[in-house]
């Protein structure tokens, strides 16, 4: 994945005039890549969470609005490991039950 | 409170309160790009998108010492406190504005190249062995995502699921994202705009926000201090003389491990609290009985004083503790009762039954 993004690098350096790759570029390059991973899998799972997970982790939000589910899904989608998280245990703690 | 989210929960104070702040963003930018215009024509004039960059720019900057400056001035001088109400959505505002500031810049400055714009400002300044060349953008955009951050978790969702104290450490973070934009606007603004006013502008806003947290916490640590050293018989510590608290009205007491009790004089009677509400901490001590209810003075929340439950259909309870008046001066027990605990409220002696 790095050769490949220095190799991607390495020619957007030649067209963006510095005339070589620099480990900057790579580095950032790598950096957005996962920022990019990151939020799409945030986004991924905001939808089915503020639709279904939201009220098995919070009984406050059975009778919520869309209005309100729209407003935390931004949240949702920066947090989703911790919102996995919660998700799964209120999962698994209502199949033991 | 604890029935059901709603997005917001509209009040008369909440609509003139965002009402004010968006008519005043607006105005801002307005004046601030016609003069702009009008102070540099011809030879010297500055694009219109810069202009609406700048003006977001400062305006956000501006904002962002509003709310900081908020929360120590209330505790300073009471007349401050409504503006403490909805900080939440000046919050917001303040987030949106410098936002849309930051894709302005982000835009104009890197949005004609081949690579990604955000790519591009990342990787087109990289000298950060400078302080006049620093890439600065950097700071701001550090300083943005941890605004969106708070945006974003800025419900009362969040407190609960994230829970009170997970919640506080990230909305304290607003302290690293001033010193962030502090920084961008040093290492940035003032550098391509060597102006002594701007920079004394700058200068001010700091000191401003650190003179007031200073002279807020010494304010309260001297208050502690005076609350902690109070007699005490035996387990039980001495309040006050009950004549001492107005109707209605509560004075608190701090422990020495830094607690403090909240303790409500009304209608003959005392009781005590805790003094942090369950909602966001605020003072319950600062607030006052409304129907028959403790009501903290940040958002309204409310609290029976008798046995510290929120009344129905409501599930918020604060701790409670043992209360008792001798020659009519009130005397608190320190160990916090669990919250919901009902506590036989002691009695005025004079006054009817």
């Amino acid at each position: 994945m790095l050769t490949l993004l220095a190799g991607v690098n390495a020619r957007r350096a030649i067209e963006h005039g510095t005339g070589h790759s620099c480990s900057i570029c790579v580095m950032v390059s790598a950096i957005l890549l996962v920022m990019l991973i990151y939020a799409a899998v945030g986004a991924l799972f905001a939808v089915p969470f503020v639709w279904w997970g939201m009220e098995r982790v919070d009984l406050a939000a059975r009778s919520a609005p869309w209005t309100f589910r729209l407003l935390v899904l931004p949240g949702v989608a920066a947090l989703w490991p911790l919102m996995t998280l919660k998700w799964y245990r209120a999962w698994s703690g209502g199949r033991n039950s | 409170m604890s029935v059901g989210y709603v997005p917001i929960q509209w009040n008369r104070h909440k609509r003139l309160y965002d009402t004010v702040v968006g008519l005043s963003v607006v105005g801002y930018v307005a004046v601030f790009v016609l003069v702009g215009k009008f102070a540099f024509r011809g030879s010297h004039s500055i694009s219109d998108p810069i202009l609406m960059m700048r003006a977001l720019g400062t305006c956000a900057y501006g904002m962002l010492h509003i709310v900081l400056c908020i929360g120590p001035l209330a505790r300073l001088d009471r007349r401050f406190a409504p503006l403490l109400y909805n900080r939440r959505h000046l919050g917001l505002a303040t987030f949106a504005v410098a936002f849309l500031h930051g894709l302005a810049a982000t835009g104009f400055y890197h949005g004609f190249g081949k690579l990604n714009p955000l790519e591009s400002l990342l990787v087109s300044n990289t000298n950060y062995g400078t302080l006049s060349a620093f890439p600065f953008q950097i700071l701001g955009l550090c300083g943005l995502i941890v605004l969106f951050l708070m945006a974003a978790t800025s419900h009362d969702f969040w407190l609960k699921n994230l829970g009170q104290r997970t919640w506080k450490r990230l909305h304290m973070l607003v302290y690293a994202a001033y010193g962030l934009l502090v920084m961008h606007v040093v290492l940035g603004a003032l550098q391509s705009q060597r102006s002594a006013w701007l920079a004394g502008l700058v200068a001010l806003g700091a000191v401003t926000v650190s003179s007031l947290h200073v002279f807020a916490g010494w304010r309260e640590h001297l208050r502690d201090r005076r609350g902690a050293s109070a007699e005490s018989s035996k387990d039980w510590i001495e309040v006050c003389a009950a004549e001492r608290i107005p109707e209605n009205r509560a004075t608190t007491v701090c422990l020495r491990n830094g607690e403090r009790i909240a303790v409500f004089r009304y209608g003959g009677q005392v009781s005590a609290v805790g003094n942090v509400c369950a909602h966001q901490g605020g003072p319950l001590g600062e607030g006052k009985i409304i129907d028959g209810c403790i009501t903290c003075p940040w958002h309204g929340w409310q609290y029976r004083p008798g046995d510290g439950q929120s009344p129905p259909p409501f599930a918020e309870r604060i701790p409670t503790y043992r209360v008792r008046v001798v020659d009519s001066r009130i005397w608190v027990h320190p160990e916090a009762l669990a919250p919901g605990t009902p506590v036989t409220p002691g009695r005025i002696s004079g006054t009817p039954t």
